[in-house]
């Protein structure tokens, strides 16, 4: 298929799974904020740190407050990954594409955009829990009707493979930054402030249930567990990276266990390093360099993905063209 | 609601005849209108605008801000064309695109109309159409004009005349298969006993003629629809008639010439087109040949369609023979390179470059319509009968500084279709566009085409950007044909 | 006369470029003065494809893409060619009335004149107005002789315009420099080729090269070492004739023409696009070189000595 095609369908996942992730984020430190008042304030800096913007977000803003970093988070044009800005982003990626997508799917995001769009409208910045869960089931519906309306061809799996890579970025961030926030906390485990903090983490991520299912009491390492390594959590790191996988292998039509670019070589090997991770050796070398690690090897596989399915060949760097007289 | 009381005021209507009663195969459909239930057919006609509008057969340019989507407004009362009223208006099409296609051939290499004299070399060579680069050039075939709409009136004396050509990138197919598809549920019992002519086919028979015109040797011919993208007004023909062959979209970008062949980006690396069709207007196709500063074209394109390495329908230069200025001068070059009389006749037209005509044009002002011959849409137009003393002398200055830019015609009494106006029917001016396929074994034309019909009333001005609305157009097969295009499957009354 | 001409055009970039396609017109054509010999495009690094063809006009264009990346871009021509002057050639031309010659181009007869047809309508950077007209009227009185009204149009230009390098670019609409009366060779001959379109008559833009050379007694002539431009007449049966308003000379033997157009639009040396690049340099070269006289080579024979 064309590139340009694939980019978008790639992209408008993405944007859509990082919308969610910030609404999730933000609905869960809301909660948490509203149990434990007096850290209230605190706790919105580090919600700007996962998202990666804190830079930006000192230059627009300064110090963090539960007003400005709604604000930055929601609805600032000012900030490229904003829910308004992913939302809108998504929408003119599928504009573009319309020929490919089903009407069903361009009606959903349509509707998604037009709802943040009269919200930002609102003067009141006292946004009810509800407005969140709004976010995120426009977003699960437009998987939802992506997964049943689209053909499952080359274009079904970039989106997939953008929209999995996106949600294993965003775990990972979540992980990295609330993990560490809460370590200094190590005087108070097992008490209630943990276990709420703890609970938040996993709320964030939409995991408290499962998790509840799947280990049952609060404990730390076995938080990481779940949401790193585990293989059938749908929000799992390591189930995230098997999916897109499997997406890529699809794309290439290569067998499982085999590559035909870089793109696909290197999310393989990333693949492979989930496959074999025991949780020990993870934390013996470091929780955080690892989480570090794979961001940082997630970002080099999408590079590999733009450069080996997006501009294939000659242009690589610049998209610049100049006029010779 | 019931067509009791129409009144065709005079004009020519190609539903009823003068005397109020229906024309011959439109019987059929007014006795079924007539007997439908009290706001039946309103309720059918909001049907069909909500279809419209969820199928996003919009072409208006989407805001920033905003989602206003416009659609082209549809009436569902459709215009009728009788077999063989037909038959004398595809003859007529084919002869004059014959006739154009060689002019075009001719201005761009021999130049022999040019050297005898049959139109002023002036005219040809300071078209606005007229492109250098095109000079020396032989598409495959010799085919320059591949898809053409001609623009067809019917005046008060019930003969068909041609109001102008579009022969670089005619749009509105796209309206006539989709308000076909409507009328279809509309009036699925109606539609299937008078048997009208298909139009459906028009996709296959396009990218059929787009294949016949890749390089040779080509086996699977790889086919695109070249778009500007979603910004411009015809996206969604452009997207649609891509789906419907079952072709790439691409826009500009998506392309490049390589090793002199022309090459689309794709996941799976390059690959090569043979066909463009070009939906992108020649100044922009190719910045290092005309337009520099398009951002949207390709670099390198004219010259690898001059080595021959792709085709592009339609060909580069096509311009130069749908100038106004040109247009006065057809029915000579169909008797020069054809030996013919024209089928179809021009609409009278006076050329202010002529001393004759001009002097006639300024006397007559407030009876003619004076337009300029680069202007489009019906911007830059005089309606002689509707305009004032100043819009008149504000003309005539014009037409004396400038006289190589402007024609007269006289204002035509265009013939009318009913249209539904709140609880009944009034009638509204129409023209219609019927399209041809000029392919290498032969031409194809699409029975029926595009009624625009104005729906101000009294208005002449038929153009979507400037109000107006279309009608499906029912040509009539012939006594005892049947038409493949059937809605015995297709049962939904709504 | 003789000569070897070298064309460089160099464009540096700060940024690699990854793809380049181009269209020169620097091949010299023939002309009823001017024979060429030879002649060579050389680009560097080597385009992936290399095509010439004829334009419309009959000048040699040729397109090269360069597929590879690259930070650097050398287009060289050289040419040889043999320039042989008329002795006179305003002669024809002195003998028609310059208004026969526009009448000429117009009206039924028109037709006969084909070829100079196309340089007698507006073309993309030159437009007629009353402006030019204005100004030109005053060489054009009734019944003068084409070439003596063309020659005056010429001088007048030469002494009322300023030369001024640097004032004017590609891009400079010519109702400024009309305004500022300031300009460079390009801008002047479309001011002659715009006077004269005008006044009802063809004429052409001529891209071409002067040499450096300064011959004995006269003094250096502008345009040296840089691309040069002038304007051409179109004089009816007397065919097409020069004239170089920056100089104030009608060309002989020490102009070369490469290619003519209806403006410099026609004939850009190089003109393309390309993809990277960043920021970007030119530098241009020319160097026309005459070649001996072979005349002057050979020695009078003298008797071999003996003893």
């Amino acid at each position: 298929m064309l590139s340009r095609v694939a980019n978008s369908m790639y992209w408008l996942n993405r944007y859509i799974e990082r919308a969610e992730n910030v609404a999730r984020f933000i609905d869960a430190n809301y909660h948490m904020t509203l149990d434990i008042p007096d850290i209230a304030n605190a706790q919105w800096q580090p919600l700007i740190n996962t998202t990666g913007d804190h830079e930006l977000f000192k230059k627009l803003y300064g110090e963090a407050t539960r007003e400005n970093a709604i604000e930055f988070l929601v609805f600032d044009r000012n900030n490229p990954n904003s829910i308004f800005s992913c939302v809108r982003a998504a929408r003119e990626n599928a504009r573009s594409v319309r020929e490919y997508i089903s009407s069903e799917m361009w009606e959903q995001l349509n509707t998604f955009y037009l709802m943040i769009n009269n919200a930002a409208k609102e003067v009141s910045m006292d946004l009810p829990h509800q407005f969140f869960v709004d976010i995120m089931t426009a977003s699960h519906a437009f998987i939802g009707i992506t997964e049943s309306t689209m053909n499952h061809g080359e274009g079904w799996h970039f989106g997939r493979m953008g929209r999995m890579l996106e949600r294993a970025d965003k775990t990972s961030r979540l992980l990295d930054v609330k993990y560490f926030i809460l370590l200094p906390s190590v005087d108070y485990i097992g008490s209630s402030y943990d276990n709420i903090l703890w609970g938040a983490l996993l709320r964030s991520a939409s995991a408290f249930e499962m998790y509840r299912k799947r280990h049952g009491r609060i404990d730390p390492k076995k938080i990481v567990d779940f949401l790193l390594l585990d293989a059938n959590f749908p929000r799992a790191v390591h189930y995230c990276i098997v999916t897109a996988m499997i997406s890529m292998n699809n794309i290439t039509g290569s067998p499982r266990g085999a590559f035909t670019n870089k793109a696909e070589q290197s999310l393989g090997r990333l693949l492979s390093e989930f496959n074999f991770a025991s949780l020990d050796e993870i934390f013996e070398n470091g929780l955080h360099e690892y989480l570090d690690s794979t961001q940082t090897r997630i970002n080099s596989v999408g590079a590999a993905i733009q450069r080996d399915f997006f501009r294939p060949q000659l242009v690589d760097s610049a998209s610049d063209v100049i006029t010779m007289e | 609601m019931r067509f009791d009381g129409y009144d065709t005021e005079g004009f020519y209507d190609e539903v009823f005849d003068p005397e109020g009663n229906p024309r011959p195969g439109a019987d059929l459909l007014i006795q079924r209108v007539n007997d439908l239930p009290e706001t039946e057919l309103q309720r059918r006609q909001k049907a069909a605008e909500r279809a419209l509008l969820n199928l996003g057969i919009t072409f208006n340019v989407y805001s920033n801000e905003d989602q206003t989507e416009k659609i082209f407004p549809f009436d569902i009362v459709p215009r009728i064309v009788q077999a063989k009223e037909w038959e004398v208006i595809e003859k007529g099409l084919k002869q004059r695109i014959k006739a154009l296609n060689c002019f075009i051939d001719d201005v761009y290499n021999d130049q022999n109309i040019l050297k005898d004299g049959i139109v002023p070399t002036e005219l040809v060579l300071s078209a606005d159409g007229f492109r250098k680069p095109c000079i020396g050039l032989k598409p495959p075939g010799g085919i320059w004009c591949h898809i053409t709409g001609t623009d067809l009136v019917r005046g008060g004396d019930g003969e068909f005349y041609v109001l102008e050509d579009n022969l670089r990138c005619p749009s509105g197919v796209s309206y006539v298969l989709e308000n076909r598809s409507l009328m279809k549920r509309t009036f699925p019992m109606v539609f299937d006993a008078c048997s009208v002519q298909p139009v459906t086919d028009y996709p296959s028979r396009l990218l059929e003629m787009l294949q016949g015109l890749a390089p040779q040797g080509v086996r699977m011919p790889s086919v695109v629809v070249w778009t500007p993208g979603i910004y411009n007004s015809a996206y969604f023909e452009h997207s649609f008639l891509a789906q419907q062959m079952g072709v790439p979209l691409v826009e500009g970008g998506d392309l490049l010439v390589y090793n002199g062949e022309v090459m689309m980006r794709t996941t799976k690396g390059l690959e090569k087109v043979d066909v463009i069709y070009r939906r992108i207007d020649d100044d922009f196709m190719d910045p290092k040949t005309f337009r520099a500063d398009s951002m949207l074209g390709v670099p390198g394109l004219m010259a690898a369609y001059s080595s021959g390495n792709v085709a592009l329908a339609n060909a580069p230069g096509t311009g130069v023979a749908d100038d106004k200025a040109i247009y006065a001068y057809v029915p000579e070059i169909i008797r020069y390179y054809l030996k013919e009389e024209p089928i179809i006749n021009n609409v009278p037209t006076y050329a202010c470059w002529r001393d004759d005509d001009r002097q006639y044009v300024l006397e007559n002002l407030d009876k003619l319509v004076v337009k300029a011959v680069n202007e489009s849409g019906g911007y830059g137009m005089l309606v002689g009968p509707h305009s004032t003393a100043e819009e008149q002398a504000e003309f005539a200055k014009r037409i004396k500084a400038n006289p190589r830019t402007y024609i007269a015609q006289p204002t035509l009494a265009l013939s009318r279709v009913p249209v539904l106006v709140d609880d009944h029917f009034e009638g509204r001016h129409v023209d219609l566009r019927p399209y041809i396929l000029y392919g290498k074994d032969s031409i194809y034309v699409l029975p029926g085409g595009l009624t625009r019909v104005a729906l101000k009333k009294g208005s002449l001005v038929v153009n979507s950007s400037q109000g107006g609305g279309s009608k499906d157009t029912w040509v009539l097969n012939a006594e005892g044909g049947s038409s493949p295009e059937s809605t015995m499957q297709n049962q939904e009354g709504l | 006369m003789k000569y070897n001409v070298t064309h460089i055009t160099q464009y540096l970039y700060s940024e690699a470029v990854s793809l380049c396609r181009n269209e020169a017109c620097l091949l010299p054509r023939e002309t009823p003065t001017q024979r060429c010999l030879s002649s060579r495009l050389l680009v560097e690094p080597a385009p992936a494809d290399l095509r010439e063809r004829i334009d419309g006009f009959g000048n040699r264009l040729s397109h090269f893409a360069i597929q590879q990346p690259h930070n650097e871009l050398k287009v060289t021509a050289r040419s040889e060619l043999i320039v042989t002057a008329d002795p006179e050639p305003l002669a024809s031309a002195n003998q028609v009335a310059w208004e026969s010659v526009r009448k000429q181009l117009t009206g039924a007869r028109a037709s006969n004149n084909l070829g100079a047809l196309s340089f007698l309508y507006d073309s993309p950077l030159i437009g007629k107005s009353q402006q030019f007209s204005d100004y030109a009227g005053a060489s054009f009185p009734p019944l003068r002789s084409l070439a003596e009204a063309v020659a005056d149009l010429m001088q007048r230009i030469y002494h009322d315009f300023k030369y001024d390098p640097g004032f004017t670019t590609v891009a400079t609409p010519l109702s400024e420099v009309m305004e500022t009366r300031r300009g460079v060779c390009q801008d002047f001959a479309h001011l002659g080729v715009a006077c004269l379109r005008s006044m009802g008559l063809a004429a052409r833009y001529v891209s071409g090269y002067i040499e450096t050379l300064p011959p004995a007694g006269q003094e250096r002539l502008v345009g040296a070492d840089a691309s040069h431009a002038w304007f051409s007449v179109y004089a009816g049966e007397a065919g097409w004739i020069d004239f170089d308003p920056t100089n104030n000379q009608v060309p002989s033997e020490q102009h070369i023409t490469v290619a003519w157009g209806r403006d410099f639009s026609d004939v850009s040396p190089l003109r393309g696009v390309a993809f990277g690049g960043g920021k970007h340099k030119v530098n241009v070269s020319v160097d026309v070189a005459r070649e001996p006289d072979g005349l002057l080579q050979n020695q009078s024979q003298s008797q071999k000595q003996t003893n």
